[in-house]
């Protein structure tokens, strides 16, 4: 079992043990199932965001998307530019709104619209 | 002091809240997330059940998330080959006193949907 030290401010326990998917496509709306610990309802989202810290998105869920502070299901948002030709991976975190702590990051990876695209294309030149 | 809890996971009522899945091959092994209300993790079963059939899903302890969710593969259904889409009740029950949730539905699926579409026409 972890360990937390309550007297460290900067110490967060915020954690995503397990996720019921890791990827989605590039126009975000996907639905998530997110196992967590301990959350407060109306204290909590979920960062997305580009490791250069270009870019960050929330996931989209209401307070009632929290089941008994330790779930929560949302719909992934959509990546900056949905004309990617490749896949996309990204980082999500827990973030506390008022102090602002965050868990560790979990990867996601976002998919082009069309998957099939390249092979498409390579079918026209033929 | 002891402290008498009404909603002691020992005797309280048994709740399904959501699945993330709710369809799945008649062969099973789909993985499904259950939110549901607080649970034991070693007094609980989850039970696909249609008419006289009964089926326990797999999951391990540890697949019991903080007491509120299960991560759980789906049993595979009494036939292996139906034919068309088969509605199945799934339903929490608690080993120590035999207490069962309500039902949600599940839907098994044909394993290979007939490519030539001979079936249907």
């Amino acid at each position: 079992n972890p360990i937390f030290d309550s007297k460290s401010p900067n110490a967060s326990n915020l954690k995503i043990s397990r996720m019921d998917k890791t990827s989605g496509s590039v126009l975000g709306g996907d639905e998530i199932f997110l196992l967590c610990d301990k959350v407060q309802k109306d204290d909590i989202e979920i960062r997305f965001y580009e490791e250069d810290g270009s870019w960050e998105a929330f996931g989209d869920f209401s307070p009632t998307d929290v089941h008994k502070q330790y779930a929560i299901v949302f719909k992934t948002p959509p990546y900056h530019s949905t004309e990617i030709d490749r896949s996309v991976t990204v980082f999500l975190q827990l973030k506390r709104k008022k102090v602002g702590d965050c868990s560790d990051p979990k990867q996601f990876t976002y998919v082009p619209q069309i998957q099939d695209k390249e092979e498409v294309q390579r079918k026209k030149q033929k | 002091n002891p402290v008498y809890d009404k909603k002691a996971t020992t005797t309280s009522e048994l709740k399904i809240n959501r699945l993330n899945i709710v369809k799945g091959p008649c062969t099973g092994k789909t993985e499904i997330y259950m939110l549901c209300d607080k649970v034991q993790k070693d007094d609980i079963e989850i039970i696909f059940k249609r008419g006289s059939w009964e089926a326990k899903a797999e999951f391990a302890q540890t697949d019991v998330h903080r007491q509120i969710a299960i991560v759980f593969k789906t049993p595979s259904y009494q036939e292996q080959d139906v034919g068309e889409e088969v509605e199945v009740d799934v339903l929490l029950r608690r080993l120590s006193d035999h207490m069962d949730s309500d039902p949600v539905t599940f839907t098994y699926q044909p394993d290979n949907t007939d490519p030539y579409e001979v079936k249907r026409k």
